[in-house]
């Protein structure tokens, strides 16, 4: 099969399916600040990396965890890398385009959005949608705060050259112009 | 182990050639084609290799393991995003296909040299089919860049109003 189906339809693709409507629904109920073309590329750029990241080292040598049920790339590895995980990226950026944060608070912003998404994974785990095989949550925490801080460096530098409205109407009011 | 040099330097080139087509391109776009193409390599490679078993390699020797991804992380999304932009230029026709073709046969060339050199062995694959992956590929790659196209062009026709 090109993508195996789950061996038992039990928790973790419960987990899976439960998050993905919560998230989808919350981000969809939240005002977009962010342009079309930003959400594009910072997700296409979290899904690269999520695959990046299982397809490196959930596989021989490492296998330093594995997701779901297989050790083969199954059907709702693709719901969790296309569909799932991008939300977070989506909301640390969108809120990221609302706070604004500097220096220290920038510092915190990051840190806050990293513990979040360890936690999330953490309870992620207790379904059973990552088994650790060697690998460590903490270890899960400092490459959410690479990941995070990139997707905003990211998202800044499409944002400078297609920005949403939100973001038009700031550069507007600092250009001196009277906001439409 | 030479090998894994060789592709070092390749990879190296392959930055660099698309840092060069970040002038020439959209850059948001080489980006956007860059981070899909590798999700498309790794998509499929990972369809033939793990779930359909078409491919096999050693998976216990890491020297194996890194030599093919790293062309995987630089080479070959270079050549496809450099296709990318062939395609969406205004050259001839003509011109367009013969890159296409040159720019397949590099791409197929890589898994031919790996399967030379028992890193990789096709078990039910052969090159007809790896042509047909990459042209699969390249098909998702310019509707993509297609679609960012067009979101560009709105986002800039919206915040001009």
């Amino acid at each position: 099969m090109i993508f195996p189906l789950p061996e038992k339809f039990d928790e973790n693709e419960l987990f899976i399916i439960f998050s993905t409507i919560i998230t989808w629904a919350i981000m969809f109920m939240l005002p977009k600040r962010i342009s079309a073309v930003t959400i594009t590329i910072i997700w296409t750029f979290n899904v690269f990396l999520a695959l990046l990241a299982d397809i490196t080292i959930t596989v021989k040598p490492y296998e330093l965890y594995f997701t779901i049920d297989h050790k083969a790339h199954e059907l709702f590895d693709v719901v969790l890398h296309f569909i799932t995980y991008p939300t977070l990226p989506y909301f640390v950026v969108n809120s990221y385009q609302h706070y604004k944060p500097k220096g220290l608070k920038f510092l915190l912003f990051v840190v806050f959005w990293g513990g979040a998404a360890t936690a999330l994974e953490w309870t992620s785990v207790q379904f059973n949608v990552f088994t650790y095989t060697g690998w460590k949550v903490h270890l899960s925490f400092l490459v959410y705060l690479i990941v995070f801080a990139a997707t905003i460096w990211l998202a800044n530098f499409v944002e400078k050259k297609y920005p949403s409205v939100w973001n038009s109407k700031d550069l507007n009011m600092k250009k001196g112009s009277a906001p439409q | 182990m030479e090998t894994v040099w060789v592709f070092l330097v390749l990879a190296i080139v392959s930055f660099i050639s698309l840092y060069i087509l970040m002038k020439k391109m959209n850059a948001t776009n080489v980006l956007g084609s860059y981070f899909l193409s590798n999700i498309l390599l790794t998509n499929t490679g990972v369809i033939i290799n793990l779930n359909l078993k078409l491919t096999k390699q050693d998976p216990s020797n890491e020297l194996i393991f890194w030599t093919q991804k790293i062309p995987e992380l630089s080479l070959k999304p270079a050549l496809l995003v450099w296709i990318i932009y062939i395609l969406f230029s205004s050259r001839p026709i003509f011109k367009k296909l013969i890159h296409l073709f040159v720019f397949l046969t590099a791409l197929v060339s890589i898994e031919v040299y790996f399967v030379s050199i028992n890193y990789l062995e096709w078990v039910n694959w052969n090159v007809f089919y790896s042509y047909l992956r990459y042209i699969l590929i390249i098909i998702l790659m310019a509707v993509y860049a297609f679609y960012l196209e067009k979101v560009m062009h709105r986002n800039k026709e919206v915040n001009t109003i």
